[in-house]
């Protein structure tokens, strides 16, 4: 199974080994065939295996639904969630809104929230703020 | 949601999570600060990244089909290659550098052999999992082995009778390449034997790198924090906005044994460790040093408060102060006739009223949440009049290190992490 990481602006972190060998082999001069070669050990980690996770199925429409608008109380998300709350009740007004700032630490589980959401079918957008 | 500054952080966390295709979306940066109109006018524009309208981006992100790599499941292992080259030092080191598997500056060639002879040095396997470090604690841990401890300690130029302490500093699992935003640093306190086997510095210029032992053993551990996770890649697996000079290569130094007054222990000690044992102790989140002066007789402890509080965030309970051997005296006439009694001063003296404490960002940010879901103390001081005391910090720790050439002494905003014993790598 394949599995990519995005890039948008720096190396990836780990992968591009095959282009490494690439490179090495076009970057030879004659000069630098007369230097010593080492083969070295690569000095990075041992990544965990990653368990695959598929996304929650979508609905046609968001008329008629809940969308709970979470704030996980980093810098502005809360102000941002409440301005996105706004605009969505001018431009949908089909759709309820509920703004909630999760309890526990910023990135912990908050159950009962996650349960609150289930129980009324509802869907969930986060704000990360920074 | 998530601002775009963090596009490339966000999207490896989805990889790690094994969404590597979620759904986000991304506003400008920043966020905090911003008056509601200004956010208004970031809802009703465009996505930065993606170039989208951003609200109806969100609702077709709500409401589009999951296509089938969004329904994926199952197991993907990630294998890494073990050896690299053969080619000229110059290309490994650029290709080091690129990954940013070095510190960008010279390594030495991690050969087959020149690892071997650094493995010599522990009676441990190479293969043996030493421990697991993470960039900041939301992303996935990474382990590392003896054998990736000794690459790393050859890179950095160490010497063999140096690994021991390196690994023993490698098993506190403190990173010193912390990736969170606010460009933490790390320092560690040798006590013991290792000390004078190593020739560690506890006097003039300790912390800095005027010593060979404590230079390259900081070294060393440095690049093992940057490898050990895959290397530290800006915008990556490095969020550091500003960065930190002391994290490059990290404070590592000895507590001056000699420079303690009578009834102060060292920290090893204090940390319930026998005298002659060799013992590394960890500090992170560093991220500044604030040196004075001796205190005065007349306003001491109103100097020691503003000092010690005055600089970052109430969100930061750790102090960690630096007492050189010339500033004990007037401690001692104040009654601080062991470290235990200023500890405890410090953590009851150093306030800030609850109306600020609750106004800092960074308290907002993690404190917060905590306190709504009940967690003490926080949940208590949230209820307080706002001009009660929060005596806020509650990692603090003394250390006596330096040369004496003048009557100063130093706050860290550092916290105590780990003590480890040497000896149990050898």
């Amino acid at each position: 199974m394949s599995l990519t990481r995005r890039s948008y602006r720096a190396p990836q972190t780990i992968g591009g080994l095959a282009l490494f060998g690439i490179a090495m082999a076009c970057a030879g001069t004659a000069a630098a065939a007369e230097e010593a070669k080492y083969t070295v050990l690569n000095p990075t980690g041992n990544p965990p295996p990653i368990e695959r996770r598929a996304m929650a199925p979508r609905p046609a429409s968001l008329s008629g639904k809940t969308i709970y608008l979470v704030d996980e109380t980093f810098d502005g998300g809360d102000k941002f969630l409440q301005q996105m709350q706004a605009w969505m009740a001018v431009h949908m007004p089909d759709v309820k809104t509920v703004f909630r700032a999760k309890k526990g630490a910023y990135a912990a589980d908050d159950p009962d929230l996650w349960k609150e959401i289930k129980s009324v079918d509802g869907f969930m957008v986060m704000a990360i703020g920074h | 949601m998530i601002i775009d500054a963090l596009v490339d952080l966000v999207h490896d966390k989805a990889y790690e999570e094994g969404m590597p295709a979620l759904r986000l979306a991304f506003t400008h940066t920043p966020v905090g600060g911003k008056t509601r109109k200004e956010l208004d006018e970031y809802i009703a524009g465009q996505d930065p990244v993606t170039k989208r309208p951003f609200m109806q981006e969100i609702v077709s992100y709500l409401t589009q089909p999951l296509n089938d790599e969004e329904k994926q499941t199952g197991t993907v292992k990630r294998e890494k290659k073990r050896l690299i080259g053969p080619d000229t030092a110059d290309n490994i080191q650029k290709y080091f550098d690129q990954r940013f598997w070095t510190d960008q500056l010279p390594i030495i060639m991690p050969t087959e052999e020149r690892v071997a002879a650094m493995l010599k040095a522990t009676r441990h396997k190479p293969d043996e999992i030493v421990g697991e470090m993470r960039v900041t604690g939301e992303r996935e841990a990474w382990q590392y082995t003896v054998e990736t401890v000794a690459i790393n300690a050859v890179m950095a130029g160490a010497k063999p009778e140096m690994f021991p302490a390196i690994l023993a500093l490698a098993a506190s699992r403190t990173n010193a390449h912390s990736s969170s935003t606010s460009s933490m640093a790390a320092m560690a306190v040798f006590n013991g034997a290792i000390v004078k086997d190593l020739d560690l510095n506890s006097s003039t210029g300790a912390l800095g790198l005027y010593n060979n032992a404590g230079a390259l053993i900081g070294r060393a551990w440095s690049l093992l924090s940057m490898n050990a996770t895959g290397g530290s890649v800006p915008g990556h697996t490095y969020e550091g906005v500003q960065g930190n000079p002391m994290s490059d290569v990290p404070a590592v130094f000895a507590e001056n044994i000699a420079g303690l007054p009578p009834g102060w222990k060292p920290l090893h000690v204090q940390k319930g460790f026998q005298m002659d044992q060799s013992v590394v102790s960890t500090f992170d989140g560093c991220q500044s040093q604030n040196t004075m002066m001796v205190l005065q007789d007349e306003d001491w402890d109103y100097t020691l408060k503003r000092f010690i509080g005055g600089v970052g965030s109430p969100q930061r309970g750790g102090k960690l102060l630096l007492i050189d051997p010339s500033v004990t005296p007037p401690l001692l006439r104040f009654g601080f006739d062991n470290k235990e009694k200023l500890i405890k001063w410090v953590k009851e003296n150093v306030t800030v009223p609850q109306y600020h404490y609750w106004l800092d960002q960074e308290v907002i940010n993690y404190k917060l949440g905590p306190a709504r879901a009940g967690r003490e103390p926080y949940a208590t001081w949230l209820k307080l009049p706002a001009d009660a005391p929060i005596p806020y910090l509650d990692n603090v720790e003394v250390v006596v290190v330096g040369g004496s050439g003048n009557i100063r002494w130093s706050v860290n905003e550092c916290s105590y992490r780990k003590s480890v014993k040497v000896d149990d790598w050898r």
